[in-house]
Parts: structure tokens; C-alpha cells; sequence
């Protein structure tokens, strides 16, 4: 009853704004992988100091209207995938990000999954994938390219329903994250292929298509150099505290590996670069 | 066996979200995170039913008894008690809905129980050619039930699709009317969009109508049974709109009524059809979720998210085993649902039966107040603000208009555009 009681409180004290610390931009969607991120880090730094958790639910508000309002520390995710057709002049958003401002990076390659034992370099078929079409469809014309094959790319608005088309036999064939290919194989498909470096780019190294993968940054703005170091440290601590929000998101890094630090940018630099034209 | 706390906040909840308009489910899911997060995996998927399910029950209670839609799925409830004429009627659309939505609920569930090592075959409803023809029927049937003048009906859902086309789509990386304004990138607001432009004018039509007199008699109940096989048949058809993503009991609600309404010119007939359909809707839409771990709603999405900060791929619990943990739970919260919706229809939406005109208009401000309020919590005040001004002179035009066909439209827009362009690369 403690509980309850606890809750109708929380709900009815939720709506008392108070003075933050520092903001956490969720800079995707408002239920995609970036809200459970951006969900666990304001969750985790809500118990020792004031965040103030923004979830517009779409980058292109997130980054030209809350992130260009804020003065004060800022954490936010930002991929790849949008920074790279971003400066295309393809998408509605890019972010210019410093080395120092880089204090966390991961990264994903792309699986390919099928529910039956077709392979995918050698017979052809739809592919469903999320947005942005721009990078998944990248993957499948490299496959096309190298191995001869005419696969479709078909996008859909999320990677939940883009295996729904594969589960439903709409599409042949599922590209997507590790997350996703993981629930994918628990309903029985088969995941054969994928963009990391031990991938698909080894069948054919001249095809630098074949080599993918979906990055994210943390970054940190609007911070000097005492607040980088203490949010740094505290997100370090709970990446590895197996209670905390991020901790249990990443499982420590058994699910979601990241790296620390401003070297880090390099990489993230070279990934939106291949998430060019 | 059943676990009360998450039940009794659910339920709590769910009445928030079926009373007021504007404070959705997801809304109330967010405030609720920090205590949410205390639940077990289970308990939060019993949270969250109850949370849906009594926002489907309690819903129709405002909408027939007042004609403010609680939540969306309520608007063909909203726009039919405007011919509820006398006290019977009235009594016999709340007994009937209250009892349609249990019987709509349970029946999913016990059919499902049954048929557990079929329940998996819905993975063949994900069908984009399904999904576009399901949808194109719902919008033909809307513009030829919603009043007399169909082409102008027709030219409301275009208007409805316009609106909806505002923003920016990432499905093709193009925007539309945004005036390089940043914050119009995200498109209008539903919530905005469906206040002003569908319950602000609802509230204008209801102004000046009398109170309902509502008596809870004993013999209402004698209506609903002769029409049990009617309602088996929108719980299935409800059954299957919950299956859309996005839609869920929106398309539920919305097919049984205009499926209904073809069918029988009797306004309690077409609440009782719709209201059954989007609590039997309200038990499908979860399916996926628990099935395949794919979301249908940003709440579902939400939950998701919840259980994988505790660690939970919901993949990795058994169906079978979860379906049976929350059955309990599920039946409790049905008959809790009932009551809340029939004998206390009165007691629940007592903020209602005061002086009708002043709470009309305290509505009305309160609505003003939420829009701006979630403005504010999306740091988005300002926009808000001119959006709802910018609203205002097309809510005064459509004053005495149904605009059931304009909302249905937005609504829909996002998914139908997609689908139709997926469905020219599938063909």
C-alpha cells in the first residue's frame, strides 16, 4: 500500500518543475532505442542530482530546438546514421560535435536474418529494414553489388515492425541491429550474415559497403572540465554496476560494448563518413 | 496469485486517462515511471493492462453520459449520445457498454487461453496489403456514415490527411509546410489536433444540451443478452483492430461503429458495438508486445523500454507463462472495470454532474490548460501556444460540424502514406 501511495504522490509531484544539473536530450524517437537510453541515464543521475529528462520523440526538434535552446550541461545520444545523411543535406539535423565533447562510444554492426535456410548471397528477395532507408539500403546494394544478387529493399517505419514483415513472410529477408536479430532468432530465424569486420566484408574486401556499422556517441555540451569529469566518472560507475539503469540496459557490456573517452571520436568520425554518399 | 498494488495503480490510472481528454495513457505512463520501475515484470504487465483496460471502460462513461470523449477510442460514443433522447436510452448505453466491454475483454482472453498454441498465427495479420485495405475501407465507410453530405466528408478526411501531412518524414526525408520552423519538423500534435478540432466542437454541441438522467436499473441488463451473438462479433472485429500498429482500439472502436451504423440506425446499438470492440481491441493490441516483442503504441514501446532497464527481454518469458500469471489479475481488473462503469458510472464522472454549462466551460479551460501544460513538459511552450491559436479559428468553423472523419484521417495519415509507399515497392 506503501507503494501505492507512494505512486499517486509521484504522479502528483511529477508536475513540480524544478531547477537541473544537467538536461538528458533524448535525441530519437520517443520509444525506440535512444528513449531507453536516454531513459536509463536520467533515471541513474536522478538520484544524486537534478535532471531534467527532454523527449520530444523526433532528432530533428531534439537537435534544432531543445539542443539549440540549452545553456547548461547537456547529455545526448547521436548516431551515425543521421549525422552521416545530415551533412548529405539529406536529413533535417546534424550536430556539430568537438573531440572533447565525446565521452562514450558504441558501436553495432548490421545482422542479416531469415526465417527458413535461404542464403542471402544467393537467392534474392525483399529485405525489410528501419529508417533511415539511406543506410540499411546501403548494405543491401553492396550485397547486390558483390554477389550478384537483386534484393529489394523495403523500409519500414521501425525495426519492430520491419521484423513483423518477416515474421508475417512479407519480406525474406530482416536487416537490422543485434538487439533486434537476437529476438528475431528467439522466434527461430536464422542470422547467417552481418557488416561487422569479421562479416560480409570478408567474403568481398573491395566492396567497402559490405562493412557497416550503426554508431552512437555520448556527448556531453555546455560542460567544463570539473562536470565532465564527474559525469564521465559517474557514467563509468554505473556501466558497471550491475543495479543501475545503464548498467542493466548494456549488461554491463555483454549486450551494448562501449569505449570511453574523447579518442573515441576518431571512430565515430569514420562511421558517418561511410554513412555518406 | 494476484498482485494488487500494480492492479489498484493501473486501475487508478486508467480512470485519470478515461475521464479527462488529453491525458493519454502514455502521459500517465511517464509520470509514473519512477514507481513503475519497483514492479516485478509481471506486475508491470498487469500495471499496464489495467491501465488500458479501465481507460477503455471508464471512457465511454464521460462520453454518453456528457459527450466529452475521455479518450480517443470514445469519440463514436461521444458523437451517438447527442441521440441518446431519453433517461432508458441512456441507462442502456452505459449498462450496455460496461457489459459489451467486459464481455469483449474476457471473451479475447478466454478464446486466447484456449487456442494458446495458435495465439502465434496473428504474426500473419503484419500485412501491409492487409493494413492498406483495412484502412481505405475504414475511411470510405467514415465519409458515407458520418453525416449526410459525403463529399463533404470525403473533403474533410483530405483536409484531416493535409493537416497530418505537416512536419517532417523521415520515411522519405522530405518535409511539408514546416517554414523552416524546427519545431514543426514533429508535425502537429495529435493531442492538439483532436482537442480543437474534435472535442472543443464535440463540447459546443453538447452545450446547451440537457443533462442525461441516468438510472442504474436492474432490468438494462435484459437489453444486452438478446444481443450477445452481435456483441461476440464486434469482440472479434475489435479483436482484429487491435492488431494495427498505431491504430489499435482507435480502429476497433471505429470499425465496429461504422460497421454498426450500416447496419442499425439504434445509438445505443452503435456505443454498445464500438465500446465492446475497442475493450476486446484493448487485450489484442498486447499480443504482439508479449508474442514477439513488438509494440503497437509509444505506451507499449514505453513498456518495453521499462522492462529492458530491469533487465526483461519480454521474448525471453514464456507466453504461456506470463498469460497464465496475469489471467487473474486480468479477470479482476474486467470486473473492477464493470463496476467502475456501470453501478458507479454515476460516482465516477461526478465531476460531470455539477452545473453543466460551468463545467462545460471549466472543461474547455482545463483542456487549454493541458495542451499547454504538455507543452511545457516537451519544452515546447511556446509552439504549443501558437499552434493552439492557429487552431482556434478552424475549431470555430467546425463548431456544428462532425469532424469524426478529419480526426480519423490525422490520425491515420502516418501509417496509411507508409504503407501505401511500401505497398508500391511489395507489388
Amino acid at each position: 500500500m506503501n507503494k501505492l501511495l507512494l505512486s499517486v504522490a509521484a504522479v502528483t509531484f511529477s508536475f513540480t518543475a524544478q531547477a537541473s544539473d544537467l538536461t538528458v536530450l533524448n535525441t530519437g524517437s520517443k520509444s525506440g532505442s535512444a528513449a531507453a537510453l536516454t531513459t536509463a541515464l536520467s533515471n541513474d543521475f536522478g538520484k544524486t542530482i537534478n535532471v531534467d529528462f527532454q523527449n520530444p520523440g523526433k532528432h530533428c526538434v531534439a537537435v534544432n530546438s531543445n539542443l539549440a535552446t540549452i545553456s547548461t550541461p547537456v547529455l545526448f545520444p547521436w548516431f551515425n546514421d543521421l549525422e552521416g545523411p545530415g551533412r548529405d543535406g539529406d536529413g533535417c539535423a546534424t550536430v556539430s560535435i568537438s573531440k572533447d565533447e565525446v565521452i562514450g562510444y558504441t558501436g553495432s554492426p548490421l545482422f542479416v536474418c531469415a526465417m527458413d535456410d535461404k542464403d542471402f548471397l544467393k537467392t534474392s528477395g525483399r529485405v525489410s529494414h528501419s529508417t533511415p532507408a539511406h543506410a540499411y539500403a546501403r548494405l543491401v546494394t553492396g550485397v547486390n553489388a558483390s554477389f550478384g544478387t537483386t534484393h529489394t529493399s523495403i523500409d519500414y517505419n521501425g525495426s519492430g515492425d520491419a521484423r513483423a514483415a518477416l515474421l508475417s513472410g512479407e519480406t525474406d529477408y530482416f536487416v537490422g541491429t543485434g538487439k533486434h536479430a537476437k529476438r528475431l532468432m528467439k522466434k527461430g530465424a536464422v542470422c547467417s550474415y552481418n557488416s561487422g569486420p569479421d562479416g560480409l566484408i570478408t567474403l568481398d574486401p573491395t566492396n567497402s559497403d559490405l562493412q557497416l556499422e550503426f554508431t552512437t556517441v555520448l556527448v556531453l555540451k555546455n560542460a567544463d572540465s570539473v562536470e565532465k569529469i564527474n559525469i564521465s566518472n559517474k557514467l563509468k560507475d554505473f556501466y558497471g554496476d550491475a543495479s543501475s539503469a545503464f548498467g542493466t540496459l548494456t549488461a554491463g557490456g555483454k549486450d551494448i560494448s562501449y569505449s570511453w573517452g574523447s579518442s573515441t571520436f576518431t571512430l565515430y568520425e569514420d562511421s558517418v563518413v561511410k554513412m555518406q554518399k | 496469485m494476484i498482485d494488487f498494488q500494480p492492479v489498484i495503480l493501473g486501475c487508478f490510472l486508467g480512470v485519470i486517462s478515461g475521464l479527462l481528454p488529453g491525458v493519454g495513457n502514455f502521459l500517465l505512463l511517464l509520470l509514473a515511471t519512477p514507481f513503475l520501475l519497483g514492479f516485478d515484470p509481471v506486475s508491470l504487465i498487469v500495471c499496464y493492462i489495467a491501465l488500458v483496460s479501465i481507460s477503455q471502460y471508464i471512457g465511454s462513461v464521460p462520453a454518453v453520459l456528457y459527450g466529452v470523449p475521455g479518450e480517443a477510442s470514445s469519440f463514436p460514443a461521444v458523437l451517438e449520445s447527442k441521440r441518446l433522447s431519453t433517461s432508458d436510452q441512456v441507462s442502456k448505453a452505459i449498462s450496455g457498454a460496461a457489459f459489451g466491454s467486459f464481455i469483449g475483454g474476457l471473451s479475447v482472453a478466454v478464446c486466447c487461453y484456449f487456442l494458446l498454441d495458435y495465439v502465434e498465427l496473428i504474426k500473419y495479420f503484419f500485412s501491409t496489403k492487409l493494413f492498406v485495405v483495412i484502412v481505405c475501407f475504414a475511411l470510405i465507410i467514415v465519409c458515407l456514415v458520418s453525416g449526410k453530405n459525403v463529399l463533404f466528408n470525403f473533403l474533410l478526411v483530405g483536409f484531416g490527411l493535409l493537416l497530418g501531412l505537416v512536419g517532417y518524414n523521415n520515411f522519405n526525408n522530405t518535409d511539408f509546410l514546416t517554414f523552416g520552423n524546427s519545431y514543426l519538423y514533429g508535425g502537429l500534435p495529435f493531442m492538439l489536433v483532436s482537442i480543437f478540432l474534435y472535442a472543443l466542437p464535440q463540447l459546443y454541441q453538447n452545450f446547451d444540451a440537457k443533462k442525461s438522467t441516468f438510472v442504474n436499473e436492474a432490468e438494462d441488463l435484459s437489453f444486452y443478452v438478446p444481443n450477445i451473438i452481435s456483441s461476440c462479433f464486434n469482440s472479434v472485429l475489435g479483436f482484429l483492430g487491435g492488431l494495427f500498429p498505431g491504430l489499435t482500439t482507435i480502429l476497433s472502436s471505429y470499425l465496429a461503429y461504422f460497421l454498426s451504423k450500416a447496419i442499425t440506425d439504434d445509438p445505443v446499438k452503435h456505443i454498445v458495438s464500438s465500446e465492446t470492440a475497442n475493450n476486446s481491441g484493448a487485450f489484442s493490441q498486447m499480443l504482439p508486445l508479449l508474442l514477439f516483442g513488438i509494440p503497437l503504441l509509444s505506451s507499449e514501446a514505453y513498456l518495453l523500454t521499462l522492462l529492458e532497464l530491469k533487465g526483461i527481454d519480454v521474448l525471453d518469458m514464456s507466453f504461456s507463462t506470463i498469460f497464465v500469471n496475469i489471467s487473474y489479475s486480468f479477470i479482476l481488473i474486467n470486473f473492477i472495470g464493470l463496476i467502475l462503469a456501470w453501478p458507479l458510472a454515476k460516482q465516477v464522472s461526478f465531476i460531470y454532474s455539477f452545473n453543466f454549462k460551468t463545467i462545460f466551460t471549466c472543461l474547455g479551460v482545463l483542456l487549454l490548460f493541458v495542451c499547454a501544460y504538455i507543452g511545457y513538459e516537451n519544452n515546447s511552450l511556446i509552439f504549443y501556444l501558437l499552434i493552439m491559436l492557429g487552431l482556434l479559428p478552424l475549431t470555430y468553423i467546425f463548431r456544428n460540424v462532425n469532424t469524426m472523419p478529419l480526426v480519423f484521417a490525422f490520425l491515420l495519415h502516418d501509417t496509411l502514406f507508409e504503407s501505401i509507399v511500401r505497398l508500391t515497392k511489395l507489388l
